[in-house]
């Protein structure tokens, strides 16, 4: 599929169902990954793209590249939040479940923010409050590699949460951020299960695939859905070629991961997390520039550069639903009310540290 | 201090009047939480504003100070709140609980970014003084050797300020640089969060008397300091704080005029600081280092010394803290 605005959308809408585009253009549709470093930021093509795809919600990653340090997290911040302030009639940065209806309900896309890595905390668990106040919603701790919180998902070894990263989950808990264990170790994810299921929080994977259907090390194991679906926490379907296996992304293999997520943990339990970029050449040079965080995928070298789920594909995936005989209200739950209930949950305020 | 004694009355109005503190250093340094904070709510003060970085750190160290004293201000969110507002100031006082607002003494905390102007406001910063002493990218400070203006940084800056909502502050900036800043804002209000008057004591860090009355014309207002040597005054007695206060109100009248009093707890510190620091800190008309900072008890003293002289009860309360009030509703977004 190639780029372009509304024709596009209009291509996939006349091959579907109509029963599927009924559904899809009244559901509320929420992706909760979208990498928004400085070189993927485009605030006037691609995310009015997604808007016009029919797209509600988008969790905008606004770090740039795993192991930004405190000063450029917060610079790049007030960069995002004064593009989108500045775009006041199109988009708004929503921090409450209420912002992001009322965005909705006005015709406007709704932007969340997140971080990829724990490395914006400069090792400060205060941090968390002062990104909570700046409109971080959801974060991950480790991405691929090991840091100071945590082990990533592509790491030699396999080690649980440090005493520091124990302390920055708990305190994500009390403030209100999503925990996420997307590109983190398996053991760390576990024991962030246990830390969220401790303290009444969801535990979400926001952008990752199924390890029992494609054994890439950025997927995840049954274990793992189950650990989060047993928290309320849910799993993002990711678009990521690499992790399908799919060299163009297709929705027929989005399709497979997001069915046996549901298979294992329900239709309660499952959305999207498409994790699209705009400049996937730049991506795949970058993969290759950080080989030590990008090991091989199975099967070994040299990697193929694949493509990213666009964002009319998400019609295409409710078509896939619809005819596999989903419920109305499974497709629903999927394309957005499972994220919009996990984060009211994550979100909702809580009293003084500990 | 102690040589005033404080009648009923000016007791009475002190703890019935919105007290308002504009300045008080707190730096990782300085911070001391249940040391200080308690003592100036005992004596009446309902709000302090503090200042969360100075010269001494860049945007990195500054918003870590803010989330270690976010942090400490939540974990006491029975007696204490960061407020954003005029109406949240009043909420909290209402409550009994102590107001806190944050400043900035340094403009470098920006690190060239406008963006950084509404982040910073965003985590409760609602003034920020140009430059400090020595001269930044904005301007000249004070107790620089030269005395040049805003540079076109400096411009963008004031306008962004004034954009987002937050009080432009002349306090430590070189005198051309504020009459600049205030030309700039083109008769938005700007201020001097802690400054005492060069006519009653000549000292560099005080400000001249047209700068006072381009302040107050912005509808600004000047909050005065209570560091002995800026008052020539190695006690800071209230009578000497007195007298920079009954200065700018015969100048300006008392709509202009407030309190900063940037009591440090840590003396001595301090003045270490400022030893290591000899090219913000040349030499002053007379030698006072070492000299002791305003005790939160000489709020009263002052109620009274205004009481004394005259003052009525309605000028007494709009400078003990009605005045920034009212600047906090007109400015603050």
């Amino acid at each position: 599929m190639g780029r372009g605005s509304g024709e596009l959308y209009e291509r996939v809408r006349e091959a579907a169902d109509p029963r599927a585009v009924a559904l899809y253009e009244d559901a509320l549709v929420w992706d909760m990954t979208m990498p928004f470093a400085q070189h993927y930021a485009e605030y006037d093509r691609t995310l009015p793209r997604f808007h016009a795809a029919g797209v509600d919600v988008i969790s905008l990653t606004i770090q740039n590249m795993p192991g930004a340090d405190l000063r450029t997290a917060t610079l790049y911040i007030a960069h995002v939040r004064a593009e989108i302030a500045r775009r006041a009639d199109r988009m708004a940065l929503c921090t409450t479940m209420p912002e992001v209806l009322a965005a909705k309900a006005a015709g406007r896309l709704a932007l969340l923010l997140n971080h990829q890595d724990g490395s914006p905390l400069g090792g400060m668990t205060e941090m968390v409050e002062v990104y909570h106040a700046l409109g971080i919603r959801a974060a991950l701790l480790a991405y691929n590699a090991k840091n100071g919180l945590a082990d990533g998902c592509a790491e030699r070894t396999d080690e649980g949460l440090t005493r520091l990263g124990e302390r920055v989950v708990r305190e994500m808990c009390r403030v209100g951020v999503l925990v996420d264990g997307t590109h983190m170790g398996r053991r760390s994810t576990l024991e962030m299960a246990a830390l969220c299921a401790e303290a009444g929080r969801p535990f979400v994977f926001t952008h990752s695939n199924a390890h029992a259907v494609y054994p890439h090390y950025r997927n995840i194991t049954d274990e793992q859905i189950r650990a989060a679906a047993g928290t309320g926490g849910m799993v993002g379907v990711n678009g990521l070629g690499e992790f399908l296996p799919d060299v163009d992304a297709g929705t027929d293999a989005i399709f497979r991961h997001l069915d046996h997520i549901v298979s294992v943990a329900g239709p309660r339990h499952a959305g999207l997390g498409l994790d699209y970029l705009r400049d996937e050449v730049h991506f795949w040079a970058n993969v290759r520039a950080t080989a030590s965080a990008w090991p091989d995928p199975p099967g070994g070298g040299p990697r193929v550069d694949t493509r990213f789920a666009q964002p009319e594909q998400v019609l295409e995936l409710t078509d896939r639903m619809v005819c596999a005989g989903w419920p109305d209200d499974a497709v629903r739950d999927v394309l957005g009310r499972n994220w919009a209930r996990v984060c009211e949950a994550a979100w909702a305020p809580r009293g003084k540290p500990a | 201090m102690s040589e005033i004694t404080v009648s009923d009355a000016a007791r009475a109005l002190t703890r019935d009047a919105l007290v308002w503190d504009n300045t008080m250093p707190w730096g990782p340094e300085y911070a001391d939480t249940d040391g200080i904070l308690p003592r100036f709510h005992a004596n009446g003060v309902d709000l302090i504003s503090l200042t969360v970085m100075g010269p001494e750190a860049g945007l990195d160290g500054t918003v870590r100070q803010i989330a270690r004293v976010r942090a400490a201000i939540t974990a006491r969110a029975d007696r204490m709140v960061l407020c954003g507002s005029a109406d949240a100031i009043e909420a909290a006082r209402a409550a009994g609980r102590l107001g806190l607002v944050f400043n900035l003494q340094e403009t470098n905390m920006l690190e060239g970014r406008l963006d950084m102007v509404q982040l910073y406001y965003d985590l409760g910063v609602r003034h920020m003084l140009l430059a400090y002493n020595a001269r930044n990218a904005v301007g000249d400070g004070c107790a620089e050797r030269t005395d040049g203006g805003l540079s076109r940084w400096g411009i963008q800056v004031i306008e962004e300020m004034a954009r987002v909502g937050m009080w432009v502050d002349g306090t430590h900036t070189g005198y051309r640089t504020t009459m600049e800043a205030m030309e700039a804002l083109g008769g938005r209000p700007f201020i001097f969060s802690h400054c005492n008057a060069h006519a009653v004591y000549p000292h560099y860090r005080n400000i001249r008397d047209d700068q006072i009355k381009a302040c107050a014309a912005s509808g600004g207002v000047i909050g005065l300091n209570g560091l002995g040597e800026f008052l020539d005054d190695d006690r800071a007695t209230s009578g000497s704080i007195f007298h920079h206060l009954d200065h700018m109100v015969q100048l300006v009248g008392p709509r202009h005029v407030g309190l900063g009093l940037d009591y440090v707890q840590d003396a001595p510190r301090f003045w270490r600081w400022v030893a290591d620091n000899a090219h913000m800190w040349p030499a002053a008309p007379s030698d006072r280092a070492g000299s002791a900072f305003a005790q939160p008890e000489q709020v009263a003293e002052l109620t009274e010394l205004m009481l004394r002289a005259g003052y009525g009860e309605a000028v007494v309360r709009d400078i003990l803290g009605g005045n920034w009030l009212r600047l906090a509703r007109q400015v603050w977004k």
